[in-house]
């Protein structure tokens, strides 16, 4: 039943990262910044601007809080697990 | 102690001033320096070693949550330059202490912690992305040296698009086997892929994959091989796959929302450490101005043991928390920031289990944090 699952899910998953990987559906990819890649769906045109000028200062900011606490936090591989002096467990 | 990397070779500590000095020299000076200080409350101090009634010296089965301060002092100092128009390097050092105040022994806990960190950034052409290559050393010391540690991180990174991470751990008390529940070295390699995805004209969301394998030293535990009646275990090793999405939109000018969810699931060669973790965030970011924002975040996290069997009507171990956490920053001057935090954590577990009633608990943490960067 498990591997029935996985093979569903493989089957999906390598479908969805074909259609993607060739932009099927009129999509494009784009560098972002020499660092991120990126892909622009839905409306082609808008992938030649770069991301959302008018967001600028507050994603930036925006964003690099988000680095920043993922840098400390590692996010959800601790999000139920008890921490004391910087050593973390799950019970 | 300093172990090399993928080996259980050990070099003595003379290697961190070697490592200063290899590095040090070679970099036309840029130095940048941040002094940091935060003074904390919180109801629920260290759970864990408050709360472990059969590992931890401050424990007590009818209080076990204990409340208390910590003040925090942080520096650290960062030299980097431009060695060739394609080779940029770092090195920065870092060092904090940390003190307790509050009930009992807490000052047992007070220690510090080194960390020493060299980065060098390679461009092969203008238009792939950078390679990156990371190492960081991590020393901490507690008055209690149950806690003193070695840590090391190696980092290959292409872009933010994929990376491998290499995580090492090794306690110095590795020879008299303290069973104390989280006294476990292991190694870990992680490989990452994030990628963005824009629809239309709304930011970009955020897709991360993460795949890692873990292998735990052998001293590992007995207090949950006690309470799961398990035999003694062959040496733990883990499997995790784990996926991220976060979907940020601009509700308004100075305002951004992001629903976020991932999920984890860990698999490991003893069934008992088979564990999923499933959690939904949703976040808003409120800017002022430059430097001044405030942020505020409302999560529900949901951890399932399927292995764990119980008398619950489950069949086994579920736990859930709720998240409440919240951060603003105000920028006093160029130089000088400061910034509150509050996290109130809601956490209910439905084992019936009487050792760990504990883990139904209620957490607050309020800290105050300034900050000189120069």
């Amino acid at each position: 039943m498990v591997l029935t699952r996985l093979v569903k899910v493989g089957r999906f998953s390598f479908f969805l990262l074909f259609y993607l990987f060739f932009c099927q559906f009129g999509c494009s990819w784009q560098m972002i910044d020499q660092s991120e890649l990126q892909l622009n769906l839905l409306a082609k045109t808008d992938a030649l601007s770069p991301s959302t000028p008018h967001a600028g200062p507050i994603l930036t900011e925006f964003e690099q809080l988000q680095e920043s606490e993922a840098e400390t936090n590692s996010s959800s591989d601790q999000a139920a697990s008890v921490c004391a002096n910087g050593v973390c467990t799950i019970y | 102690m300093v172990f090399v990397p993928f080996t259980n070779w050990s070099f003595p500590s003379g290697l961190l001033v070697c490592y200063l000095l290899c590095f040090g020299p070679w970099i036309p000076i840029q130095a940048e320096y941040r002094i940091q200080n935060s003074f904390q409350y919180d109801d629920h101090l260290e759970f864990g070693l408050s709360v472990d009634p059969n590992t931890s010296p401050l424990a007590g089965r009818e209080d076990y949550q204990l409340p208390g301060f910590v003040n925090l002092t942080r520096g650290e100092l960062n030299w980097s330059g431009t060695l060739s128009p394609r080779l940029t390097a770092q090195v920065s050092g870092q060092g904090q202490y940390l003190r307790y105040f509050g009930t009992k022994n807490l000052h047992s806990f007070n220690g510090s912690m080194a960390q020493l960190n060299s980065r060098l950034r390679i461009g092969l052409t203008d238009q792939l992305p950078h390679i990156l290559l990371n190492h960081q050393l991590q020393r901490y010391n507690r008055v209690d040296p149950a806690f003193d540690r070695w840590e090391q991180f190696l980092n290959l990174g292409w872009g933010s698009i994929l990376k491998y991470t290499y995580h090492q751990k090794r306690f110095d008390d590795t020879a008299t086997r303290r069973e104390d529940f989280q006294l476990v070295g292991f190694d870990r390699h992680q490989f990452a892929c994030d990628w963005r995805v824009r629809f239309g004209r709304m930011l970009p969301a955020k897709f991360s994959y993460r795949f890692a394998y873990q292998r735990y030293q052998t001293n590992l535990n007995e207090l949950v091989r006690l309470i799961a009646q398990l035999p003694r275990l062959r040496e733990r090793a883990d499997r995790q796959h784990q996926f991220l999405f976060r979907l940020p939109f601009l509700a308004a000018n100075r305002l951004i929302i992001q629903p976020a969810f991932s999920h984890l699931d860990n698999r490991s060669n003893t069934p008992f450490y088979d564990y999923a973790i499933s959690e939904g965030r949703l976040l808003g970011f409120l800017r002022f101005q430059q430097g001044q924002w405030l942020q505020l975040l409302i999560g529900r996290q949901h951890l399932q043991f399927p292995a764990r069997r119980d008398r619950n009507r489950a069949g086994f171990r579920q736990d859930i928390q709720w998240r409440l956490e919240g951060k603003m920053s105000w920028q006093l001057s160029s130089h000088l920031t400061l910034t509150v935090d509050y996290h109130r954590y809601r956490n209910r577990t439905n084992n019936t289990s009487d050792l760990l009633t504990f883990l139904n608990f209620e957490r607050n943490r309020y800290w105050l944090t300034i900050e000189y960067a120069g």
